[in-house]
């Protein structure tokens, strides 16, 4: 039976969309069949951190009657499933957001499990994506601006009528000022799904040529294993996670570095032989 | 603290990752005050203390729900008049225009919103409006209120033995 769940936040700016494609992608190396939508009509970037900016047909095109559902699904990395949202900002004024539930029931029952990425705020569009779905994740960070938003966003869910199944805090750093998981689980009376650390990997993962999803990228990663055990969590099936790669000292990358730079001269010379070779 | 000073502190608290951060304890007694101001307890078996809940719970001024021109229960003191205007409204606006989903009337000062839903009209008034998604979340909590109370079920003559209560105005 397919779940359909909203990842919200109410601020900004917490990792929720990056959240949702990492999830995604989690959950479909572990052979579901996931569908991704970002229900963010208004700052869609879903599909630029899946690597997929150039989609023809958008949930914009869908919503607005233009376009028939199965056109906007297109294929993404590692096997998830994406439904976009356009970047045009006049799409967006004409979008009526309160279709998105009829739209997404209109498909749902063809995935195991199907991610909506909700906006920030606490307003219509957000309610949309609430609705659209039958349970919800909230995503924060462990400090007070952050959970205070959650908090609005977990009381406008329940006043919609959907109860939310857990927090996942990011950029987790185990700083002392951190509020800590205890006191989160105490304000949110929600259960903690996993705490995501810091990762730099996480913003290097935007910054490439080809942009993937961390969890493709450096799946061993800090981030990458967390996310892999919060999509076992949800799932409950087993996702195997990575050896953790250990934060290295200075003489360690000192040292670490100069071996890198013989093996890409060792690289070299074999290049070059092949080469002579040909 | 001179610039030297401070400066020669940062790149000390760098090296030594010294961490001066502290939990904000005051922040966090204010989220706890916050939480407890917005808990809703609407385990009631009264149709219009129930509605005097809900209204609280969605941030309204009053809920008023009819069906077949009748005043199925109000948390308002003008139940009779609000469904008479919204049948009158219904039936001007499917006449003149189209079958309506919601009509919202912007008044002086509060919002008249009537929104038909299964066999009821709800008829919310409050400050802001409310997008058709928050007032079908109303009407859906209360359609399963009157289904698990077995309340104006099947016709439009509301003879359960409830009725007593019905035009009674819910505590505000």
């Amino acid at each position: 039976m397919v779940r359909t769940i909203t990842i919200v936040s109410g601020k900004g700016g917490v990792g929720k969309t990056s959240l949702t494609a990492n999830i995604g992608v989690a959950l479909a190396q572990s052979g579901l069949k996931v569908l991704l939508i970002d229900a963010d009509v208004a700052m869609a970037n879903l599909s630029l951190i899946l690597g997929m900016q150039s989609s023809p047909i958008t949930l914009h095109d869908v919503l607005l009657g233009e376009s028939n559902i199965q056109d906007a699904i297109y294929d993404g990395p590692a096997g998830v499933f994406l439904i976009p949202s356009g970047l045009s900002l006049e799409a967006y004024r004409r979008v009526d957001a309160e279709r998105l539930e009829s739209v997404i029931k209109s498909v749902q029952e063809n995935y195991d499990f199907v991610l909506i990425d909700a906006p920030a705020g606490i307003e219509k569009n957000v309610m949309a994506a609430i609705v659209a779905g039958e349970e919800t994740i909230i995503v924060t960070t462990p400090d007070s601006p952050s959970i205070a938003d959650a908090l609005k966003i977990k009381l406008v869910a329940q006043r919609l009528g959907v109860n939310p199944i857990g927090i996942i805090i990011n950029f987790a750093r185990n700083e002392k000022g951190e509020i800590k998981a205890d006191d989160i689980v105490r304000l949110l009376e929600l259960p903690i799904l996993g705490i995501v650390p810091e990762d730099p990997e996480v913003r290097k993962s935007f910054m490439q040529e080809n942009v993937s999803p961390v969890i493709l990228r450096k799946p061993n990663s800090p981030a990458s294993n967390a996310i892999k055990k919060i999509a076992a969590k949800i799932s409950g099936k087993s996702i195997e996670a990575g050896f953790e790669e250990k934060k290295q000292g200075f003489f360690s990358r000192l040292f670490g570095g100069f071996k890198k730079k013989q093996g890409t001269e060792q690289l070299k010379e074999e290049q070059d032989k092949n080469k002579i070779g040909e | 603290m001179g610039f030297f000073s401070r400066a020669f502190g940062r790149v000390a608290s760098i090296i030594l990752d010294i961490d001066d951060t502290q939990q904000p304890k005051e922040q966090i007694a204010a989220l706890n005050d916050f939480l407890a101001r917005n808990r809703f307890d609407i385990e009631t078996t009264d149709l219009v203390e129930f509605l005097g809940l809900l209204k609280k719970k969605h941030l309204v001024d009053s809920i008023t729900i009819s069906r077949a021109g009748e005043v199925v229960a109000s948390s308002s003191n003008n139940g009779i008049g609000d469904s008479f205007a919204s049948a009158a409204l219904l039936e001007f606006v499917a006449k003149q225009i189209s079958k309506p989903e919601t009509i919202l009337l912007k008044m002086a000062n509060h919002w008249f919103m009537v929104f038909p839903f299964g066999q009821n009209i709800y008829i919310v008034k409050a400050s802001t409006n409310l997008s058709t998604i928050e007032l079908r979340a109303v009407a859906r909590e209360i359609e399963e209120f009157l289904k698990k109370e077995k309340i104006g079920k099947g016709n439009g003559n509301h003879n359960h033995k409830k009725e007593t209560l019905l035009m009674k105005r819910a505590a505000a």
